[in-house]
């Protein structure tokens, strides 16, 4: 899979997923527990799929780690030197430098994900803006009831799910479409990974709507 | 894996399940229903979903609100890192007094970086051989929802009892993972 379309897919997957949010703020009781859980899942969503959208590949991030210890140890070493450290002062105080800067790593690289990420989905996202945009807003004289607007968001909240897990699907490669292969790939792979916490989170959001929907029904009745 | 295979074992010596062990073993009942979703075995997005909120309670109670949650591959990262710090230590030993001048020394390093780094890599390969499991899926083990409750309602009333009152504010979220916990089961097929 190119590198190009997981960007442009997961844009349009956050472009459904915006849209899905919209319908449910239109139903108006925002008060509603499982509505606002639903709408709490999907907007923590959105943040994990620009992470997916940024991880940078592994060469680079090789290449990035490599430069940073190595210029974490000499510059460490070399103050430890100027503050008249021994031999063994120097190791521990550049041992300690290291796990710093391993302890900081995660934090980091999330940081620069999320930069990443923010900026290839606003570039992917800025050529098919104008062909998806919707045509035109329905006119304020349509009054749907409260359930079909939820039960269309939930709708449309599915298939988003179904482009992003035919994205990951696509990037772990077609040998690995078995049930220990995507396992592996769930764990392995930083880009499968955040996908598939983002497809949890979807999954989530869809069943908080059903549940209230189905809380809706039995009052009705 | 075989750890989180135990079903519910009264001799398993956990006194006290710590909340990050718990995390671990819902995180491979999830990952493993998600896989088994995603290459359509066994479809069904509802169950692992609401263990997912659980996942996100007990990660809560733990204290650790964001970030990716625990090592996602303790198998090869684990043992990539001990072999990468040994390399870089013998290394240097090896080398002797001019190791603790700053170039030398950052050799040393990122030649562990480097072996742990590979370490890690042969390790996944292995794993693809022999990581084969796709036997009746976990997440519809009755017995394993047990444990589970079992350990968090330990949890939670280790908390509840607590001098602090933060650490008696994380019995809310683990009642919350019960609830959700249950919500999971209830979705089950009934035997």
């Amino acid at each position: 899979m190119s590198g190009r379309a997981l960007p442009a897919e997961l844009a349009a997957v956050r472009a459904l997923v915006a849209d899905g949010l919209a319908e449910m703020g239109e139903v108006g009781d925002a008060g509603q527990v499982w509505i606002r859980s639903a709408s709490a899942r999907l907007t923590a969503l959105d943040g994990v799929l620009t992470e997916a959208a940024g991880v940078l590949a592994a060469p680079v991030q090789v290449a990035a780690v490599t430069m940073a210890t190595f210029l974490v140890v000499a510059g460490s070493a070399a103050l430890a030197g100027a503050l008249g450290f021994s031999g063994g002062g120097v190791l521990a105080f550049t041992g300690a430098a290291v796990l710093i800067m391993f302890a900081a790593l995660p934090y980091a690289g999330r940081r620069v994900f999320g930069l990443v990420g923010r900026r290839r989905l606003a570039r992917s996202a800025a050529v098919p803006a104008h062909r998806s945009a919707r045509p035109a807003p329905p006119g304020p004289a349509i009054v749907r009831h409260p359930e079909a607007a939820l039960a269309q968001a939930s709708d449309r909240l599915l298939r988003a799910r179904v482009r992003l897990v035919s994205a990951a699907l696509r990037r772990a490669g077609a040998d690995d479409w078995t049930t220990p292969g995507l396992r592996r790939a769930i764990r392995t792979d930083p880009v499968i990974r955040r996908l598939a916490h983002a497809d949890q989170l979807l999954c989530q959001a869809v069943d908080c709507l059903e549940r209230h929907l189905g809380d809706q029904r039995k009052d009705a009745v | 894996m075989t750890r989180s295979l135990v079903r519910e074992d009264p001799f398993s010596g956990e006194a006290r399940p710590s909340l990050r062990a718990i995390d671990r073993d819902l995180d491979a009942v999830i990952v493993d229903a998600q896989s088994r979703d995603w290459a359509a075995d066994r479809p069904d997005r509802v169950i692992f979903a609401r263990l997912g909120q659980a996942r996100h309670q007990v990660r809560a109670a733990a204290g650790r609100r964001t970030g990716s949650g625990p090592v996602a591959d303790r198998a090869a990262i684990l043992p990539g890192t001990a072999v990468g710090i040994l390399v870089a230590g013998a290394t240097a030993a090896a080398v002797g007094d001019p190791a603790t001048r700053p170039l030398p020394l950052a050799l040393i390093a990122v030649a562990g970086l480097w072996t742990a780094l590979i370490t890690v890599a042969g390790l996944r390969f292995l794993q693809r051989r022999r990581d084969t499991f796709a036997g009746p899926a976990p997440i519809d083990d009755h017995y394993r929802y047990a444990a589970f409750r079992r350990r968090i309602e330990t949890r939670a009333a280790d908390a509840r009892s607590h001098r602090s009152q933060r650490r008696r504010a994380t019995a809310i979220d683990l009642e919350y993972a019960l609830d959700w916990l249950a919500a999971a089961q209830s979705e089950l097929p009934r035997r």
